[in-house]
């Protein structure tokens, strides 16, 4: 398979979550990603949580980017490449020389992917901005779950900007790095995670701005099942949920729960009816599976072609044998199972995919191979710190 | 490289890409709306006479009684052109003469078949399960994909009463959003592969594998040996959002959150409550491990500062400061935002009863060469087979 991105560059310097998941993705596409990192740095250090699984596909360069031979450095090796992401608060990288306008001076055709939390335009452009704030601000925590003082179930966590961030990101690079193979234009991308977070919410503020009456599906209410939703089955924190959308699944459940007489009603024969009586069809759902074991209740109703699936753990789902033979989480050379690309070619190939790099591991390859320094000015910069 | 001239022209990151989608849902059709965002041409091909079935859900547009009038599909579809099928509603045919990418969801097409007649087509398909796999073809709904894949347990993981708080799926349509976002991140992969020399691919996404790598975090806590992952809350220490550093404050109306993690913002927090006595106590909030420690008697004494006001008057006087602080917006504090109307998020989809604001690209770029990509646009929901 011929590498999408073959030949491209990228000068990464991303952190936390959202830009080394945009990175990573780059790498597992063909891109040569260099990420700029610190022994100054905690996260660069510790490189612990979810770096391996981050931070994969990638080179590794420790440089000090407040010394301004470290800025030079990083010019030239930025004259050397395609693409920058980064993610600093605006004014780190205009501080260091390193913002757009700089860096397009040594590189005109640059690609230069900001993410912030809000953009880097506008009132609130210099406001400090963190992920699960952010789920806060785009309004879907307080769809999930009531808002409470102990920020449970309501969205606030697992982490869900972030990821949808990275998406967007390399939605937006991948669109550019077309648009530079055509025309030979690059450009600044300024992409805002509250943004991110809201284009994925359209019924909500298109229910508010039409005035329309009901709400926008949230948490296990998809709006347009009767039954429908998460239901507790017998034995210890066991759900499952059940999706009838359709006179078809209708059928399907009336028998799969032995009640025929429920289905030539004439209140429930049509979708408009059922939901109409949701609550009630949903407590008479709930009163059969009640005492049923999950996973006998799932075999049930999908073998009568009612959309079921009991609440699974993570320990569940990375055995799966649909996702072991997806090759959904591959198991990389130094035994860390990581995600691959969201998707697989005919081959069943999900991108290359290499282990997270040590901190500097590549710094004889960046600054010997590709600026061709020689030992001695690669040793001078190590002893003067600005290699570390 | 040729640098462009600037010109009046909106930016068309995509240009020339010419997209054929037979696709429904929710997933697959926004894959194709947001390449139609950048630029490509974009043909949906439907059902004859009815139409996509999204044409018939709600909310609806005031003052339209055609089968236009669907909010959602509209925001699904704006800017594509729409024909239909023959009777026979056949998978597509002559349609694909002229174009490099198909999008279907009906996993009715046979890619490898089409590829022989059409060399040069990609062919992107979007389906619960994918092409391959023991469960491709188990009934699903978008909420059943979320709780077999772990995303709903982690959802409401960890809770003092599971009984209380079931797992559940995401806000509004974000989960099948986000599929459809992968989607096009997908199809721009594969145009990159061809831009490259290599072969169209046929990529084969599924929201289940996609829903299941949402759980990347839970996989970094599966390295680290865990296996349980049980819902029930036994000790605070990190399960909360930043280590247990943010805190959500119930405001005068509504719910602010707000994350003081570093020393010094906690210094400046304090001082915007007032230094209050409470502040000066060691044993209380000393440091961020105390501070984290007591997490609940500390939210107690800041939502006493923070009940006086409204939630956007506490960020505002927050961030002033210098502290990461958001409100937990509401639709309608969401379309009345002046960030994002500063920044010209929302584009407004023409209605036969006026201009209704729904959410745009969530990010802005210009390009070397002097072209933006367009911000607010007017778009339209495409007609029922208006190119046939």
């Amino acid at each position: 398979m011929t590498a999408a991105l073959a030949g491209i560059r990228v000068v990464d310097f991303s952190w936390i979550i959202a830009g080394p998941m945009t990175t990573k993705m780059l790498g597992a596409m063909g891109a040569e990603v260099i990420k700029i990192e610190s022994a100054l740095r905690p996260e660069h250090m510790n490189r612990g949580g979810a770096f391996p699984i981050l931070n994969n596909n990638k080179r590794s360069c420790s440089i000090d980017i407040t010394r301004p031979e470290g800025q030079a450095l990083l010019r030239r090796l930025v004259a050397m490449s395609n693409l920058v992401v980064e993610n600093f608060s605006a004014r780190v990288l205009k501080k260091h020389g390193l913002a757009y306008e700089d860096l397009t001076a040594v590189r005109p055709d640059l690609i230069f992917v900001s993410a912030s939390g809000v953009g880097r335009t506008g009132p609130q452009k210099d406001g400090l901005a963190y992920g699960t704030l952010l789920q806060a601000y785009s309004g879907r925590a307080g769809m999930i779950g009531e808002p409470n003082l102990k920020l449970e179930a309501m969205g606030i966590l697992p982490v869900w900007t972030d990821q949808v961030t990275a998406l967007w990101e390399t939605l937006a690079v991948l669109a550019a790095v077309h648009h530079w193979r055509r025309t030979g234009e690059g450009g600044h991308i300024d992409l805002s995670m509250l943004e991110s977070t809201v284009a994925l919410l359209p019924e909500a503020l298109l229910r508010h701005a039409l005035e329309a009456d009901g709400n926008a599906p949230a948490g296990n209410d998809e709006g347009d099942a009767a039954p429908g939703g998460c239901f507790r089955c017998a034995g210890d924190d066991a759900w499952i949920a059940v999706s009838v959308r359709s006179d078809r699944e209708w059928e399907g459940l009336c028998a799969a729960i032995a009640r025929p007489d429920l289905q030539v009603e004439g209140q429930y024969k049509q979708q408009r009816g059922r939901l109409d009586r949701k609550r009630d069809l949903d407590a008479l759902l709930a009163s059969w599976l009640r005492d049923r074991d999950a996973a006998a209740a799932e075999t049930a109703l999908l073998a009568h072609g009612v959309p079921a699936a009991r609440t699974r753990r993570f320990t569940d789902v990375i055995e799966d044998p649909q996702l072991v033979e997806r090759g959904v989480f591959p198991e990389l050379p130094d035994g860390q199972r990581s995600i691959a690309l969201p998707w697989r070619d005919a081959d069943g190939g999900r991108g290359t995919m290499a282990p997270a790099p040590a901190l500097g591991q590549d710094n004889d390859y960046v600054f010997g191979e590709l600026l061709g320094m020689g030992r001695d000015e690669i040793d001078a910069l190590i002893a003067a710190e600005v290699i570390r | 490289m040729p640098i462009a001239v600037a010109s009046s022209r909106p930016l068309r990151l995509l240009d020339g890409v010419r997209v054929v989608e037979w696709a429904e849902g929710i997933s697959a059709p926004f894959c194709a709306r947001i390449l139609a965002d950048l630029g490509a041409d974009v043909v949906k091909l439907e059902r004859p006479v009815t139409g996509d079935p999204m044409r018939a859900a709600g909310p609806f547009l005031p003052g339209d009684n055609t089968s236009n009038n669907s909010a959602l599909f509209a925001y699904l579809n704006a800017g594509k052109r729409s024909a239909t099928l023959g009777v026979s509603a056949a998978p597509p045919g002559r349609d694909l003469d002229n174009a490099g990418l198909l999008v279907e969801s009906h996993g009715a097409v046979d890619p490898e078949a089409l590829q022989r007649e059409y060399p040069g087509l990609i062919v992107l398909s979007v389906t619960p399960f994918g092409r391959t796999g023991p469960l491709r073809g188990t009934p699903s709904s978008d909420l059943t994909l979320q709780h077999r894949a772990g995303w709903a347990h982690a959802m409401a993981r960890p809770v003092d009463e599971p009984e209380a708080l079931a797992p559940r799926g995401g806000a509004d349509h974000e989960a099948p959003l986000a599929v459809g976002l992968a989607a096009a991140m997908a199809a721009i992969w594969g145009l990159l592969v061809v831009q490259a020399g290599g072969a169209p691919p046929c990529i084969d996404l599924a929201s289940y594998d996609f829903y299941a790598q949402l759980g990347f975090a839970d996989l970094a806590d599966w390295s680290a040996g865990e296996r349980a992952f049980g819902r029930l809350r036994v000790r605070r220490d990190g399960t909360e959002a930043a280590g247990g550093l943010t805190w959500i404050l119930p405001c005068a109306t509504g719910w602010v959150m707000v994350s003081p993690r570093e020393q010094h913002q906690w210094d400046k927090w304090i001082a915007l409550l007032g230094s209050p006595s409470w502040s000066a106590d060691a044993a209380l909030c000393g440091t961020r491990v105390v501070r984290r420690v007591n997490f609940f008697p500390l939210q107690e004494k800041m939502a006493a500062w923070s009940r006086q006001y409204p939630p956007a008057e506490v960020a505002r006087r927050a961030q002033e400061v210098g502290v990461a602080c958001f409100p937990v917006s509401t639709p309608g504090e969401l379309l009345e935002n002046a960030q994002l109307l500063h920044r010209g998020f929302f584009d407004r989809l023409r209605t036969a009863s006026g201009d209704v604001p729904m959410p745009g690209l969530p990010f802005r770029m210009a390009a070397s060469g002097g072209e933006a990509l367009a911000r607010e646009r007017a778009l339209r929901s495409p007609t029922l087979g208006e190119t046939s």
